[in-house]
């Protein structure tokens, strides 16, 4: 599967981004660098989570705001500055669902991305599979939602992703693969009660 | 458990955002600003006031 490697930096990106990190924390009008390099992928990360252009602005901006707040608490660990406002992003979007009763959880899916999901479940692409696999995909919780959304839609590493979820790179591809097995076993309830005849 | 999945709503080929329509949303200039006023709040003698004598009046109750 073709990776996404915006995320993957290499030593001397690494060093520049401290370098504006440590200017920020100096001075907050220093921030606006940061800003302007990462607002576009947390931005689409909260939008094809929420699917609601206006509240994906707002929602950024608490993003961003939180993490000015809090900059002079920021540790460099050697790891990109993105995991960090990822983490704000995914604790801002839950506190919008949990305070915002019509704010809903979506999911953002290419009819194309699904072809890779049933090569990995090994079902055949037909248009009623894809039907049945798009129901499948709203019967599993949140966490089980984000991992297979993270690596399959959004084409992440698994690095990436334990660094988001603050897990290891082994435990998300262990997680993931926990998420995967609970998707198809959704898909093959769903196609076995279609098979069944009415009334049983 | 039940409460999330019913919450996901799948949306299939949603219509994809430009990077210049995202970028047309950056507002740097208004964070800082928000961000200056959060500061100027906390630095304001004022904001403690309430929070002072409620501390002050909790302590006394205590006591």
């Amino acid at each position: 599967m073709k990776i996404n490697s915006i995320f993957h930096q290499d030593d001397n990106r690494l060093l520049l981004e401290k370098s504006m990190i440590l200017k920020s924390k100096e001075n907050p009008e220093n921030f606006g660098s940061l800003y302007r390099i990462y607002h576009e992928s947390i931005f689409r990360y909260i939008y094809n989570r929420i699917g609601d252009l206006d509240l994906a602005n707002d929602i950024t901006s608490v993003v961003f705001m939180k993490a000015l707040l809090n900059i002079k608490k920021y540790e460099y660990r050697g790891l990109p500055f993105s995991s960090w406002l990822f983490r704000i992003a995914k604790s801002e979007l839950n506190q919008s669902f949990r305070n915002n009763k019509k704010t809903q959880r979506t999911i953002s899916i290419d009819k194309i991305q699904l072809g890779q999901i049933m090569e990995d479940i090994v079902i055949d692409e037909t248009d009623n599979n894809i039907k049945q696999l798009l129901k499948s995909l709203s019967r599993l919780n949140n966490n089980q939602v984000e991992l297979i959304e993270m690596r399959y839609f959004e084409k992440r590493s698994y690095r990436e992703i334990g660094q988001i979820l603050d897990i290891t790179e082994n435990n998300a591809k262990v997680k993931t693969f926990r998420a995967l097995s609970k998707l198809r076993k959704h898909f093959k309830q769903r196609v076995i009660n279609a098979k069944k005849p009415k009334g049983y | 458990m039940q409460k999330n999945q019913k919450d996901i709503k799948v949306i299939v080929n949603q219509k994809k955002l430009s990077s210049a329509e995202i970028s047309m949303k950056q507002d740097f200039d208004a964070i800082l600003k928000k961000f200056h006023q959060q500061k100027k709040m906390w630095k304001n003698p004022w904001f403690f006031g309430p929070v002072g004598i409620s501390v002050l009046l909790l302590f006394y109750i205590v006591i």
